[in-house]
């Protein structure tokens, strides 16, 4: 566990609020800080994902600008910014580096089924509960993080992690199992009233 | 939120009850999933706010790994050729929000519309956008007697070895036994069947290998329509059907 465990799930906060800045402001100032907080982390992630450090910089460009114009679309009560900036990137790195498209679902669509109880399904994507997620994720057993990242960072599908590391796929599937499991259930987790 | 209205007229719709299983969700979460396999799981997620939940737990999880991930200096020039276009950004409209289309103007009718988003752009593309569009203005093709496809080519790198189609069984038809040499993943989508495993409806997923061995059977109320992926072809394992097996498409 990392000891800047506190001010990380700050951070996560104010990230929040400089997203909201720049929806309703368009605030220029934020949004430079939204880029050096993001830019360098998004091109981490997009060299792990095969990208050169051409391709990931022109990437890195999409993904802050789709930052800029949706900033309205960003909901603080539905994900984090972390979470919002990650579901950006991967779906620009499908598009940018695989070439395929993102099939997603629309809220909109009638034919949706929606959330039963949309109160609890949306709860806050608190500090504390980040701070919860980092704890826990800081506590899996290392061979769980490891598959974890791999399924994050490398485009490869659990599968293929498998194979490649040339371990039978239910010992892959049962880590990631674990792991998950443990993460969804300090999710779900009731924070205090 | 916008999903919430039309909460109560849906509230006596049910659930599926056949999921993908975590790993599956995972993939779609993270983006490793192919097109064609993420297709499928979001026609699912259009009807299952459980697995939706789950989606949103992965998500965060991956924001947390991005909070977490090392950095890489990002050069001066990315940085100024944002900040310049910032100006030019700011009057442009946000990008177009797939339009809402009632349903109600062809409900009963087994039009594209009624089947979900994403899905039914992927079907306007082939048959034409038009809100009327009839399912039967799809390509389809004799599968077998009572059994039609229509074969859907979704991705830009689509691989020849993978194959994505629509599949039409006319209500109780028992298709013939079959076999996977490789992987099938398939929603319901209208109607149901069952096989020797459980019966499925609207929206459950169901994620077959070669380990087994299944003959389904359409419900009689309905014909039932599935997405299905397969990456290697089916092999009818009925008498009958090992004769014709040389004969079939996958």
């Amino acid at each position: 566990m990392k000891e800047n465990d506190a001010t990380g799930a700050e951070a996560g906060t104010s990230l929040d609020n400089l997203v909201l800045a720049v929806a309703r402001q368009r605030d220029r100032v934020a949004f430079a800080a939204l880029f050096g907080y993001y830019a360098p982390r998004l091109k981490y992630y997009l060299i792990r994902q095969g990208a050169d450090a051409g391709t990931a910089e022109e990437l890195v460009q999409e993904v802050m600008l789709t930052v800029w114009r949706r900033a309205d679309s960003f909901d603080p009560k539905q994900a984090g910014a972390s979470t919002w900036v990650f579901t950006i990137v991967r779906n620009k790195r499908i598009d940018g580096l695989r070439n395929e498209r993102r099939p997603e679902i629309d809220f909109a669509d009638p034919s949706l089924i929606p959330d039963a109880d949309p109160s609890a399904h949306h709860q806050v994507e608190s500090a504390e509960e980040a701070k919860r997620l980092r704890e826990a994720i800081a506590t899996l057993p290392p061979e769980q993080v490891e598959m974890l990242r791999m399924a994050y960072f490398e485009d490869k599908p659990h599968g293929e992690i498998a194979a490649e590391r040339n371990m039978p796929l239910g010992t892959v599937k049962s880590r990631l199992r674990l792991a998950l499991d443990r993460l969804r259930r300090v999710l779900r987790e009731e924070t205090e009233p | 939120m916008i999903g919430v209205v039309g909460h109560s007229a849906h509230s006596s719709v049910q659930r599926p009850a056949h999921h993908p299983d975590q790993g599956l969700l995972l993939d779609y979460a993270t983006g490793a999933m192919a097109e064609p396999s993420a297709l499928v799981i979001a026609s699912h997620l259009a009807w299952c706010p459980d697995c939706r939940e789950v989606i949103r737990c992965l998500e965060r999880v991956g924001g947390e790994f991005l909070d977490q991930a090392e950095q890489q200096p990002v050069s001066m020039a990315c940085f100024s050729r944002v900040m310049a276009r910032l100006n030019e950004e700011l009057y442009l409209q946000p990008p177009p929000v797939l339009e809402l289309r009632s349903l109600h103007s062809d409900s009963g009718t087994n039009g594209i519309a009624e089947l979900p988003q994403p899905l039914r752009s992927y079907l306007y593309a082939i048959a034409g956008d038009d809100l009327g569009t009839p399912l039967t203005a799809l390509p389809w093709k004799r599968y077998l007697g009572g059994i039609d496809e229509v074969n859907l080519i979704v991705s830009k790198r689509h691989s020849a070895a993978v194959r994505v189609k629509l599949t039409r069984i006319r209500a109780g038809l028992a298709a013939p036994r079959h076999t996977h040499t490789g992987t099938e993943l398939t929603v319901v989508l209208a109607g149901g069947f069952r096989d020797e495993l459980g019966s499925y409806r609207r929206g459950d997923v169901l994620y077959h290998d070669g380990s087994v061995d299944h003959q389904p059977v359409a419900d009689a109320e309905q014909d039932c329509l599935c997405l299905s992926v397969l990456d290697a072809p089916l092999r009818l394992t009925g008498p009958i059907g090992r004769l014709i097996n040389p004969f079939l498409r996958f």
